[in-house]
């Protein structure tokens, strides 16, 4: 009996977790309030990982409810545990609270067999220390890049970190979007009047101009066709796992507020996968409720056999759009 | 012969877990001291990884050495600090993780080759105490001549002083006697990094009250005034006075006012311990 009072003790203790938050915030008590609000939340998510729970379940004190819906669509994707029990980590003051970055998960795709990756979470706070938003973060050396503004194109570079910070939180709410097969932000996030081009590679005939045959012809959709074929995406697939690498960020050079967003996507799903060039061209003049109004996609490849890759001259950008 | 197999393979992996957590314990240990600068970073390779965990860290070393000294520093490559970075390797998944840090005294004698700071032992976090011209009441103009760096020497010997014997004697007796070592310490000082050594001692040991920056004193005219320039040398050791002061260094009728450009820290002694 003793033994199983110690195995189950283990199991309690292994799934604890503890957040530290060393640095960036002068307000004991609410400091401590975000870190015990992140402790029992990821504390939960351990063992319900070690459970195998199909549902999270998290008191409203830490969470509000949007939240704890954005994270269970996310745990319906795949299932993740941080295999950490102390996590120390800064507090970074956001426009509309705080944030804490760099929550280690090993995660679990549905689908994949046993095979584990390894992602982090960004967590965002409001102003109380309620925890508002979960999800999962760009590529962490990429974040550190364009956070310190080592990005490669100089063009029009965002040189504002708050304004690079702002951008970069949007991004990866738009990209844990694709992975919670969230309809309802990506609903909200594209304009009314959005822009959707995407590119596809087709044979034709080998000219001098063309010589592998091979050429990217573009079609257009409207916001709704697009979020169509997207649902449809999703209904049909049991896990999205979408990866932005590349990032790049250009500001307009003569309207403020609005922003060229360059990624590498990668997109992978049960039964389809690939890779390209995502362009988005985000309107930020309301803070408050982001939007993008052009959004492109364009392979990777035009001839993969043969190792041709789409010019990067012939990426969309900021430019090719008249505003 | 299977059950010693699994005994062996239990104990192995135990082991390597029991290794791991204190790797990770250690980790979190920097972390959370403050004497420490760190990044860390986590990729498929460990090559990758500790490309951006050193960049971070040149980064972070940088942008703290400029918070420390009011300006930005340019002089520091990833070579100078590489020697005196340390990491550790961790696991997460399938990717590799570096952490880096860095001691941030460790960083001082480096800081010094660099010319940086004037002092080699010099903790950076005094530089705060030693406040430049900003802080000053005066009109902060800039001093017509470039002065040369504070030169900072094993030995301190006094400086000849300006003054003629007699007003020397005269001072000597109001001000440097010998109930007012205290004010010959401070005298003998040629650059606020000097001071460091000298007036928080005096304090410990009650012979002078308290000392500060200039925008924090009180009764301004209660106070002595110690006077330097923006390399940190010493100007001038002023008395106490209203609108006028008498210069402790060469007799003469002086003024704040004459400093425009520099820097003060005041400091306070009691009446009785003035007296011969």
């Amino acid at each position: 009996m003793s033994f199983i009072v110690c195995q189950l003790s283990f199991c309690a203790a292994y799934n604890q977790v503890r957040l530290v938050i060393n640095d960036g915030i002068e307000n004991q008590q609410l400091k401590e309030k975000m870190e015990h609000a992140v402790s029992s939340v990821m504390t939960v998510v351990n063992s319900s990982y070690e459970a195998n729970l199909s549902k999270l379940s998290f008191p409203e004190t830490y969470m509000v409810k949007d939240a704890q819906g954005e994270l269970n669509k996310l745990w319906e994707n795949e299932h993740f545990q941080c295999v950490e029990e102390e996590i120390v980590e800064r507090l970074i003051t956001t426009r509309s609270g705080y944030q804490v970055r760099g929550i280690p998960l090993i995660v679990k795709t549905a689908g994949e067999g046993d095979e584990l990756g390894y992602q982090e979470a960004v967590i965002n706070f409001d102003a109380q220390g309620v925890i508002v938003s979960f999800y999962y973060t760009i590529n962490p050396e990429l974040y550190s890049r364009l956070r310190m503004n080592q990005s490669q194109d100089k063009r029009y570079e965002v040189t504002d970190l708050k304004e690079r910070m702002m951008i970069l939180d949007y991004v990866e709410h738009f990209r844990t979007a694709y992975n919670q097969k969230d309809l309802k932000f990506l609903r909200q996030v594209f304009s009314d009047d959005a822009l959707i081009i995407v590119g596809r590679v087709i044979k034709t005939k080998k000219t001098e101009v063309i010589p592998s045959g091979n050429k990217v012809i573009y079609s257009t959709q409207t916001k709704h066709e697009y979020l169509k074929n997207l649902e449809r995406s999703f209904k049909n697939s049991r896990y999205i796992k979408v990866n932005f690498d590349d990032i790049t960020i250009v500001s307009h050079p003569t309207i403020t507020g609005i922003y060229g967003v360059t990624v590498h996507q990668k997109w992978n799903s049960s039964g389809y996968s690939d890779e390209g060039y995502v362009f988005m061209m985000w309107d930020f003049r309301n803070p408050d409720l982001p939007q993008i109004h052009v959004r492109t996609w364009q392979p990777d490849f035009i001839d993969k056999a043969r190792g041709q890759k789409l010019n990067p001259n012939d990426v969309f950008t900021l430019g090719d759009f008249d505003l | 012969m299977k059950k010693l197999l699994d005994i062996i393979i239990l104990l192995t992996v135990v082991l390597t877990a029991s290794a791991l957590d204190k790797q990770q314990a250690k980790v979190n240990d920097i972390k959370k001291n403050k004497e420490y600068l760190y990044s860390e970073a986590t990729m498929p390779t460990q090559k990758e990884a500790a490309s951006v965990a050193y960049e971070q860290i040149q980064h972070e070393v940088l942008s703290w050495a400029a918070s420390r000294v009011s300006r930005p520093i340019d002089k520091v490559s990833l070579k100078d600090i590489n020697n005196l970075v340390d990491t550790l390797v961790l696991r997460r998944a399938d990717m590799y993780r570096v952490f880096a840090y860095v001691k941030k005294n460790d960083l001082v004698p480096m800081f010094y080759d660099k010319g940086i700071v004037q002092d080699d032992s010099l903790d950076l976090g005094v530089m705060e105490l030693f406040p430049q011209i900003a802080e000053t009441k005066v009109d902060s103009t800039v001093a017509k001549e470039e002065p040369k760096p504070a030169e900072v020497k094993e030995n301190k010997k006094p400086q000849k002083s300006l003054v003629d014997d007699k007003l020397k004697q005269e001072l000597q007796r109001r001000f440097f006697g010998s109930k007012n070592s205290a004010l010959q310490k401070i005298a003998d000082a040629r650059n606020f990094f000097e001071l460091k050594h000298i007036l928080p001692p005096l304090k410990a040991d009650g012979s002078i009250i308290n000392y500060g920056k200039l925008a924090t004193a009180e009764k301004l005219e209660e106070c002595f005034l110690i006077v330097y320039d923006v390399a940190g040398n010493i100007k001038a050791l002023l008395g106490r006075g209203e609108e006028t002061r008498p210069n402790l260094k060469t007799g003469q009728e002086d003024r704040l006012e004459n400093y425009r450009g520099c820097g003060a820290i005041w400091f306070t002694m009691k009446d009785k311990d003035l007296e011969n």
